[in-house]
């Protein structure tokens, strides 16, 4: 009987041990699985931002050329033309007027080699890497400006941030695009463009006031411009609102944490 | 022994919530064991009463595998298979209970309704362990409690599977091996709230 009794005891030992065995060996597959499969998730979106850095460079590229063939056709053409025509009805006989229409060309000249100057700092492909975020936006409120249509106003509050280059490039081309479907959908007037940074946080807010959306409808539609913002926010973790409602305006705020 | 350790379970949850330290979680989870207990209490009164306790068992089963189907429910982030799992609940339970009612009887163990549940609970487990959590990287999963508390159902319910589904047949063959599943099974359920307890503690240490 006593015989008995010790081999129940040491058979329902060797099953709890072995049962506790096999947890152990059973957290430690879970855990080798979960590891290897996020680090294979994080690898996946490793890849896919960098797929999208190289887009949002190529598509900052493609803007910045077409930038420029504005720039050469409305702008440079335009001063070429004038000097050509400045010298071709230069009349050397008339020293007043000759040295009227020298002066004119020299001016117009040094215009010309101002907006080279100008131009050739938003041909560098890493230019947001060299004047920085801040700046490169502040930039493009200036371009903005200058077509006339639009009062843009460009505000920055608080030190100038440090992002990571990758991120501010795709910050950048989301601030583009924001500014894109503004000049092709919204028929606003002023743009305001504000710029806040914390030790923490990074925000930058587009408002217009144009004639706005339906947002709910938009995401139901699932917009393209309104989608490639949120995946992009969502690749650098940043935090993307988007206000309006028709006849309101819109206002983007895009939030990133340092 | 198993009593003492759901008691024990219970007792550290009480005192985290009294600490404040616990979220609605941890409210779930005291409404899981305190109603475990009451389940646990009647069968160990009847076996004591030398009357058989399957039914109790049985309705124990149906409570405990709608309660983990609606625990993933409500901690999945994706909408779908939040989705799925609340409808795996409500279709088990709807089985289960036409299963105790008309095909197998309320006096022997409910093979089906535990094959039917354990297969349920192990594919949403599975899901929720590998295709949710995994992508939440905020997540330290040694400090996540539903990730403790999801191995704990999946070990519980895979070592469980092969035996109870086929309980009343390894009963027939051999009184023995039934004997030694009755240990596995205590075993089993005691380690379950091990790691229900060591989810609560890793939070702990977190906050």
């Amino acid at each position: 009987m006593q015989e008995t009794t010790n081999l129940d005891i040491q058979n329902t030992i060797f099953i709890v041990a072995f049962i506790i065995l096999l947890l152990i060996c059973f957290i430690g597959f879970v855990l080798v699985i979960f590891y290897y499969k996020r680090k294979k998730l994080q690898d996946e979106l490793q890849k896919q931002f960098s797929q999208t850095l190289l887009q949002s460079q190529i598509e900052i590229q493609e803007q910045t050329l077409q930038h420029i063939s504005r720039e050469l056709h409305d702008n440079l053409g335009q001063v070429a033309s004038l000097i050509k025509i400045n010298l071709n009805t230069l009349q050397l006989s008339d020293e007043q007027k000759t040295k009227e229409k020298v002066e004119d060309t020299k001016e117009l000249i040094r215009q010309m080699i101002h907006d080279i100057k100008s131009l050739s700092v938003s041909l560098g492909s890493d230019r947001i890497t060299q004047i920085g975020l801040a700046k490169a936006l502040e930039s493009e409120a200036e371009r903005l400006n200058k077509m006339g249509t639009y009062a843009v106003s460009y505000e920055l509050q608080g030190d100038v941030p440090s992002i990571d280059n990758d991120k501010a490039v795709i910050l950048y081309r989301m601030a583009q695009e924001v500014l894109n479907n503004i000049v092709k959908h919204s028929q606003a007037k002023n743009i305001h463009m504000l710029l806040s940074s914390t030790p923490q946080l990074f925000t930058l807010i587009i408002q217009d006031d144009g004639v706005g959306f339906d947002v709910n409808e938009n995401i139901q539609a699932a917009g393209a411009g309104l989608r490639n913002l949120r995946s992009r926010a969502s690749l650098i973790n940043a935090q993307l609102q988007v206000q309006s409602s028709p006849g309101n305006g819109t206002h983007i705020t895009i939030e990133l944490p340092l | 022994m198993f009593i003492l350790y759901l008691i024990s379970a219970l007792i550290i949850l009480l005192v985290y919530c009294k600490k404040k330290l616990a979220n609605h979680l941890f409210y779930y989870l005291i409404a899981y064991l305190v109603t475990n207990l009451v389940f646990e209490s009647i069968a160990h009164y009847l076996v004591l009463k030398g009357r058989s306790n399957y039914e109790v068992y049985n309705y124990e089963m149906i409570f405990e595998v709608s309660f983990f189907l609606l625990l993933f429910k409500r901690n999945f982030t994706n909408k779908k298979a939040k989705k799925l799992s609340g409808i795996f609940a409500v279709a088990f339970l709807i089985f289960s209970l036409i299963n105790i009612f008309i095909f197998e009887s309320k006096t022997v163990f409910n093979a089906n309704t535990y094959t039917i549940g354990c297969i349920l609970l192990l594919l949403t487990g599975m899901v929720y362990l590998f295709k949710d959590i995994v992508r939440r990287e905020e997540i330290n999963p040694l400090f996540f409690p539903m990730f403790w508390i999801s191995l704990g159902i999946l070990f519980c319910y895979l070592v469980n599977f092969p035996f109870l589904s086929n309980v009343n047949q390894l009963f027939i063959l051999n009184k023995r091996m039934a004997e030694n599943l009755a240990v596995i099974n205590y075993t089993v359920n005691v380690l379950l709230y091990v790691l229900i307890g060591i989810g609560i503690i890793c939070r702990k240490q977190q906050t």
